[in-house]
Order: C-alpha cells, then structure tokens, then sequence
C-alpha cells in the first residue's frame, strides 16, 4: 500500500541512502535503529514535509507528489517528537485540531466531531484534564494529548515518531495498547518509530532496522532482532529470548 | 643771522605740523561715533559698532570685500547700491537677479568656514539665526562677523538699514530708502482706514505637517492688520492653529505663499476645501520673501497684502 | 472549555464590543477645539443616517459646524477605527505565522518602505498635484509594496519562505532604508520637519476618499483572515505539524502576507506609521480570551479600533489647538495599560 523505492535523501549530507520499503495496509510496523541512522527523516519523507531527492514514493498507488496535503491528511496523521506548544490551547481544543481535514471551510465542529475529540481522549486516557491548559501538562501527558489528535484525525494510516519516550512504563503499555487495538479493530497502519526494542518486538508486526542511512534489515521481529545484526547495528552484546506470557522475542543486553 | 631765522623756521614747521596731525588725530580720540545718530550723513572710519548680539565690533575702515548671511542684508547691501562690495553670499540670498552672480558660502546655519576664509573678506555680516559657533572660528581667524538684526517690524527693519548704512558708508542712501519706505506705509495705512476690513487668513503651513498661521503677536499678523485687513488668527500667539477653528471661522481671504504649488495643494486639501474664500476665488498668492525678510522690501510686502485684500482700491 | 462550547458567550460579548465602538465613535466625534454640543453632534450625524434623517432638522446649526463634524472629524475617527482594525488584525496573524509574539505590522520592511517613497515625494516631486491629490500617498503605498515584495523575495527558498529567513531580511531591510531615508534628511535640511511629522503618523489630514480606499481593501481582507483563523490556530502548532493537518502551509503563508501587505501598505500610506497597535491589542485581547485565533481575530479588529479611535482623541484634545502625533499617543497610553495587563498574568501565574 505504501511503496517506497529507491528514494534518497540529503541535506548537507547524505541522510537516506536508496531506501526501498513495502509497506502493507493494516500491519503495525516500527522503525529501529541507532541516532542519526535516518528514522525520523524517514517519517518526514512520508508525510511530505520533506522533498526527497531522488526516488517515487506510492500511497495505493498514487505518486506522494501528486496527493493534496488535504487529501493526504485525510488518510495520515502524524505524531511528531516534538511536543512543545508555546501557546495556551486547552487539550480539548489540540485534540479538536485533529478533526481539521475533515471540517469544510465555513463550517465549525459539529457534535459528530466533538463525540470522535471524546472517544480519542477516552482511549488515550486524557478525557479528565481535557480543559487544562497544554502547558500546565507533563511531557507524558503532552505526548498522550498529541497522539489522542492523531486518532481524532480518523487516517488509515499514522505515523508516529518516539511516541512513548516520555511516558513512565504504565503509560507507555497504555498507548502501545491502544495503539494496537486501533490496529486490530480499525485496520489501521501504524508506522511507529521506537527505541525500545523490546516493546518494538512486542507489538511490532513488522521491524525496519535503519543502520547508516540504510535500511539494514526488514522483516519480522524474530527475523531482524537477533544477536549477530543487534551487534553489528548497535555495536552491543545482547541475549535474546522469548517472553514467557507472550512468546515475543525478548532482548536482554549484558 | 641765517642760522637763527633758519633754525625759526624749521621750529615753527615743525609746530604747524604737529598743530595739523593734532587736528587730524582728533576724531580718532573722539570714541563716541554716531552709532545711534541717523542725521549724519558722512562715515567716518574707523567705525565702532554694537551689534545685535551685543559684541562691539570695530571697522577699521570701508568695507571693500564683504560677504552677506542672510537674504535680508543681501537685498539691502544692494539697495543701497553697494553691490559691487559683494564677494560671497547665503544659498538662499537671491534677490536682486545680480546676486545670484555672487558665490554661495552656505547658509545660516551651516555656513562654511573654508569658502569664507576663501574669499578674504573685509567683514562678514549676516543676521541673528547664524550659527553661533562658527562666528568664534571666523573670528579666531581675525575675520570680523557683524550681526544685525532688530524686533520684528518696521521701526525694526529701518534700524538695521540705518546701521548697515554707516557700515558700508551709504548713509545717504539709507536715509532715502528709509524715507521711501515710510511714505509707502503711511499712504496705504490712509488708503485703507476707511474700508471695511475683510476677514484674511495668512496660511504659513497645512497639511500632515500641521496648520499654522501668523498669530496676534506676529509681524505678518500686524501686516494684516495695517494692510486693512482683519487677521482671523488674532485669538492666537505664535504659528501654530486648528483647522477647525479655521473652518470655524470660515476668513472672507486666505494668502498662500507662491511656492510649492501650496495653492493647488490648499484647494485640494481637507478642510481648506471648504472654505468661503477657497471655493469663491480668494485664495491669493503672494511672494513670502517680500513679507518675510525683513529688509528694503517689506514696504512692497505691506503693499502686495494690501492689494490681496483691498483689490478695489488699488485699480 | 472549548471555543464551541463558549460560542454564544463570545457571540454576545462582541455584539458588546460593536455596540460600544458605536458609542465610542459619536463620543469621540463630539470631541474637538471648535465649540459644537453633544446635541448638535447627535443631530448632524442622524441628518445623514436614511429614514432617520427625515425627522431631522439642522435649522440653527451653522454651516461650518456641520462642515467640521462631517468633513473634518468623522473622516479621521472611521479611518482610526479602520487602521485600528487592520494593524491589529495583521499583528496578529504575523505573531501566528512567524510564531513569535514580537511581530508587529511593520516587520516586513512595509513601514520604511512607504516612508522612503513619501520621502523621495516630497523631496523631489513636491509640485506634482495628480487630479489635485498629492502624489505622497501613492509613493508611499508603492513604496510598500516594493519593499515587502523584495523582502520576501530575499528570503524565499523555490515555494518555501522560511520563517526565520524572512524576519531576518525584513529586519536588515529596515534598517537599510531608514539609513537611505536619514541621508536623504541630511541633503535636504528643509524637508526634515515634514518627513519626521508624516513618518510619526497622524490623521489630521482625513479625508473620505481615504475612508472609502480603506474601508475597500480593509473589511474584505479582515474578512478573508477571520474565516482561516482557525488555519492560523493550526499554524501555532508547528508548519510540520500543520502541514500533516492538511493545511496548504506555503500557500497559506504566501496569501496571509499578500493580504497583509496590502492593508498595511494602504493604512501607512494614508495615515503614516503608528507603532504599538499591531503589538499591543492583539496580546491584550489573548491576556483576556485566550489564544483561540477565531476569538483573538475578530476582538483584535474591534479592539484595534476602539484603542486607535481613543488614541486619536486624546491627540486632538491634550494640547489645543496643537495635535501630538497619534502614534506618539499609542506608546504613552497604551505602554502603561500594557504593563498593567502584563502584570496581572503575572500574578494569575503566580
């Protein structure tokens, strides 16, 4: 559904070097890989706020290029890093942001809107502080604000970049929970990039390994986290095994 | 015998001549010289003079080579058919038509010390607004500055000629400009006594930058008033007015400077627009420089007001 | 709360807010150095409302003071309340775009550019009267443009004007025609007075033709930014993150400085350069409302005017017959109250 080909990326130097990915509809991917190996300039190339240099990128077969950055918004969402808002909106109105592509030009939100703001805030577990102000809020709680506006959004597709990097282990499991359960129930892609490989292996349909503006590796979690590729990747020793109530392979380094 | 009648001689000589030099000598130990007297008509140097900044300055003897700061002592170094003496004048020194023939030396406030050190002058006279540090600089390069300058009106103007006169050793021609121009004065003040005096405006700026007019206390104000007019200003001191207290008081005349297309400028401009006199044709121009320099002119200015607002009586 | 949820309040509040600027408008009308009653105001501005005007009757009003009230103060409040409106609204979408709160109007280069056009006006083509107008305004709406088209052309990369680029080359540009401006000053000594006392902003010279230009280019642009404001809100998140919402963001950017351009080049050229208002209004009206662009922008407008027609009445009556430049009057009054506004957030975040 997504078909990456060939695309190459520089900007003062090389950045993404003949990338070539396939990605299927309704799968769970994530992105893995060490700093400055190219993942977050990955999810930028995708969601076109950046221009690649040389390649074709497909969304169901229609070249990126060609796409409407409304239309695109209709079937991507993104999760950015970066969470930061300067100004003073209530989580409610952030979260309502999502609903944008949707709205037509003269037209408020309607109740249909505001009931989708609500489930979203509900499963990500912010319903209760939805008048707060953004910036009173942990960055955990931000990061949770930002991707309940992604689900609002309704894409089949979202892409998020380190979207649990702040959050304490309960929320992290949270969000991953339900990041899964829209990926059961409502087919939608996930294109997570993450650093923990073991929550990566734990709900990753899907691993893409990044190593030196390459792709290293693409395949199943037990196909790309083994010892030989996390030691020349990650220049670690690890010992790989398999959790004992999911089965998932499970990495521990030593 | 002859040596005594000789020696006689030569000895009575000698008395005569120092009877003679003592004679001469005479009005050099005479210090106080008719500064103030208009009545004499024969200069005699060296002259001491006090000028209007209260330094004395003293004139050794006629000024050849002199240079004038100021358009008022220009017109009047020519009115008093000194001319030939200019050597160097202001930028804005441009009346008679020979004066433009002069160099320029710069202009009251930034004069330029080096064109006059240049132009060797005998003296320099310019008028009150000159810049008060660079007459140190000229003098400290031994070049004598004379400011003239005197209250803002007639008896003012007819001192400062009075005193350039003797300067530059016209005192005759003085008295008879003077003369000239108290007879002017006199005969439009009788002229106009009797008419009806029209409202008039006198419009110094508008615009962006402000509306400003010849107040009560101001010479152009008291123009208007001698010319037979009525100056509709005279409920304020100074330049400065409102416009609505102009459209208030809707003048019968309004007097705009020739230069700058002000009429055009004033006909299109808010407020003026609606103005009596602007929309009926009384909007007059007039030639600023012959009201405003206070010098052999101002008469004709006195006459060119009168005939803007008593055009019936001067056919 | 969200904005939906306080729709009607705000609703209500603005119908407020248009109600007192109706009431501040006659106020300030009736204000002046020529001796005109409140009741004789009242009754000059109904002769020219329709329907009403029949049961009016201006008999024993002198002629000059209806002239005065109608040509001379009416002309300068509307085109206060106007330029009040504009730069407020444009300081407020450029604080939304460039995301930084000190963006004022005049950030583009528009300001010295249209004072460098009324400069070389004046200087050199003083005489020209186009269709009894003065060139001034012209040169200076010209010059604007010019410059705030050289700006942004400057900073732009192929589509993209990065933001920073932009603020950078607008800030080096001012700086390079005041300099252009202040040389000018120095050949032409004569011209100084005039130069300074156009570029300090004033509305004594208003007329209704300058009404009407404004009203014409003014109300549909503030129109045309109300109704994206909610884009404008989007853009608060970040361009990336707005762009992953679907908004066009080099487009938006590129229509929000063309429409921008516009009004202020037109409120500089007829009404000079009156500072703070841009600044001030829009982060008054957040202190009170919050940072919901759809709010923001329209009380902005209505601040704007309310703020500017004041600052213009104050101007006129402070020292009679003298005007202060109103853009004098901007930063003495409106600096304080700033201050004051600024405190009280500081003590709510306490």
């Amino acid at each position: 559904m997504i078909e990456i080909n060939n695309v190459c990326f520089s900007y003062e130097r090389e950045i993404l070097k003949n990338i070539n990915i396939n990605i299927e509809r309704g799968k769970f991917y994530t992105i893995l890989g060490p700093n400055g190996s190219g993942k977050t300039t990955l999810l930028r190339i995708l969601s076109k706020s950046l221009n690649i240099d040389k390649g074709e990128i497909f969304i169901d077969e229609k070249e990126l290029t060609q796409i409407k950055t409304k239309v695109l918004a209709k079937e991507m969402a993104v999760v950015p890093q970066c969470t930061e808002i300067e100004f003073d909106f209530s989580v409610q109105d952030i979260v309502l942001m999502g609903r944008t592509p949707h709205i037509p030009r003269f037209c408020a939100e309607s109740e249909k809107d505001m009931e989708i703001a609500k489930n979203a805030m509900e499963i990500t577990n912010i319903w209760e502080f939805r008048n707060k102000s953004i910036n009173t809020l942990s960055g955990g709680e931000r990061q949770r604000v930002v991707v309940a506006r992604a689900i609002a959004q309704e894409t089949g597709i979202i892409l998020l970049d380190e979207p649990i990097s702040h959050l304490d282990i309960h929320h992290q499991i949270e969000i991953m929970n339900q990041l899964k359960q829209l990926n059961k129930n409502k087919n939608i892609t996930i294109i997570a990039v993450l650093h923990d490989l073991n929550i990566a292996a734990a709900y990753g349909d899907h691993i893409i390994l990044m190593h030196d503006q390459r792709v290293y590796k693409d395949g199943t979690p037990e196909e790309v986290l083994t010892e030989d590729i996390i030691g020349k990747v990650y220049g670690l020793e690890v010992y790989i095994t398999k959790n004992p109530k999911t089965g998932k392979t499970f990495i521990m380094p030593f | 015998m002859i040596k005594r009648k000789s020696i006689i001689s030569i000895f009575l000589a000698i008395i005569v001549c120092f009877v003679f030099s003592a004679c001469g000598n005479k009005p050099a130990t005479n210090k106080d010289i008719n500064t103030t007297k208009k009545e004499t008509n024969l200069v005699v140097y060296p002259l001491k003079i006090v000028d209007s900044n209260k330094r004395t300055v003293i004139i050794e003897k006629e000024p050849k080579r002199i240079i004038t700061i100021a358009p008022n002592i220009t017109e009047g170094i020519y009115a008093l058919g000194k001319g030939s003496t200019l050597v160097g004048r202001s930028n804005y020194d441009d009346y008679p038509n020979e004066a433009l023939k002069v160099p320029t030396v710069g202009d009251l406030l930034e004069p330029s010390i080096e064109k006059i050190v240049e132009l060797k002058p005998d003296l320099v006279i310019t008028s009150a607004l000159f810049n008060k540090d660079a007459i140190k600089k000229l003098e400290n390069l031994n070049i004598k500055v004379l400011v003239l300058s005197d209250k803002e009106n007639f008896n003012g103007v007819y001192d400062t000629i009075s005193k350039l006169g003797q300067v530059v050793n016209a005192s005759e021609k003085a008295q008879s400009v003077i003369t000239n121009m108290k007879k002017k004065v006199s005969d439009i003040t009788k002229k106009v006594a009797s008419a009806k005096k029209p409202t008039v405006y006198y419009v110094a700026g508008f615009g962006k930058s402000g509306d400003f007019t010849a107040g009560k206390d101001t010479f152009i104000g008291d123009m208007i008033e001698v010319a037979g007019g009525k100056n509709a200003a005279n409920d304020v001191i100074g330049w400065k007015y409102s416009l609505e207290k102009l459209v208030e008081k809707n003048p019968d005349v309004l007097i705009c400077s020739k230069l700058y297309a002000s009429k055009k400028g004033i006909e299109g401009a808010i407020g003026y627009k609606d103005l009596k006199a602007v929309k009926g044709g009384k909007l007059l121009e007039i030639d600023e420089n012959i009201i405003v320099r206070q010098g052999p002119r101002l008469a004709d200015g006195l006459e060119a007001i009168a005939k803007l607002v008593h055009p019936e009586l001067f056919k | 709360m969200t904005f939906i949820e306080k729709k009607s309040y705000y609703k209500r509040v603005f119908v407020i807010g248009v109600f007192l600027l109706g009431v501040v408008i006659i106020v300030a009308t009736n204000f002046g150095v020529a001796d005109i009653s409140l009741k004789q105001t009242a009754l000059i501005i109904m002769s020219k409302i329709p329907i009403i005007n029949n049961f009016v009757s201006l008999g024993g009003i002198k002629y000059t003071s209806v002239i005065i009230l109608l040509n001379l103060r009416l002309p300068r409040i509307l085109l206060a309340c106007m330029v009040g409106a504009a730069l407020s609204v444009v300081g407020t979408s450029y604080q939304g775009i460039f995301k930084n709160p000190m963006a004022d109007p005049f950030i583009l280069g528009v300001s010295s550019g249209a004072a460098l056009g009324a400069t070389i006006t004046m200087v050199f083509l003083k005489q020209i009267h186009f269709f009894g107008m003065s060139m001034i305004p012209c040169s200076a709406f010209i010059g604007a443009i010019i410059t705030t088209f050289l700006v942004y052309n400057i900073a732009r990369v192929g589509t993209k004007v990065p933001v920073v680029t932009l603020l950078l080359s607008g800030v080096a540009i001012n700086y390079l025609l005041s300099s252009i401006i202040s040389l000018m000053m120095t050949f032409n000594r004569a011209n100084i007075e005039e130069i300074v006392m156009w570029t300090m902003g004033s509305f004594s010279t208003a007329s209704w033709s300058d009404v009407i230009l404004l009203f014409v280019i003014t109300v549909p642009s503030i129109l045309f930014i109300s109704i994206f404001s909610r884009d404008l809100n989007i853009m608060l998140l970040g361009e990336d993150s707005a762009r992953s919402l679907g908004i066009d963001v080099n487009g938006f950017k590129k229509y929000i400085f063309v429409i921008s351009t516009l009004m202020v080049a037109a409120v500089v050229s007829v009404s000079g350069i009156i500072g703070f208002v841009g600044l001030i209004v829009p982060h008054s009206i957040r202190m009170i409302f919050g940072y919901d662009n759809r709010v923001v922008i329209p009380f902005s407008a209505l601040g704007g005017a309310i703020f500017l027609i004041i600052c213009d009445t104050l101007s006129r009556i402070i020292l009679p017959p003298s005007e202060i430049p109103v853009g004098i009057i901007t930063s003495i009054f409106g600096v304080p109250f700033f201050i004051y506004l600024l405190y009280k957030a500081k003590k709510k975040a306490i």
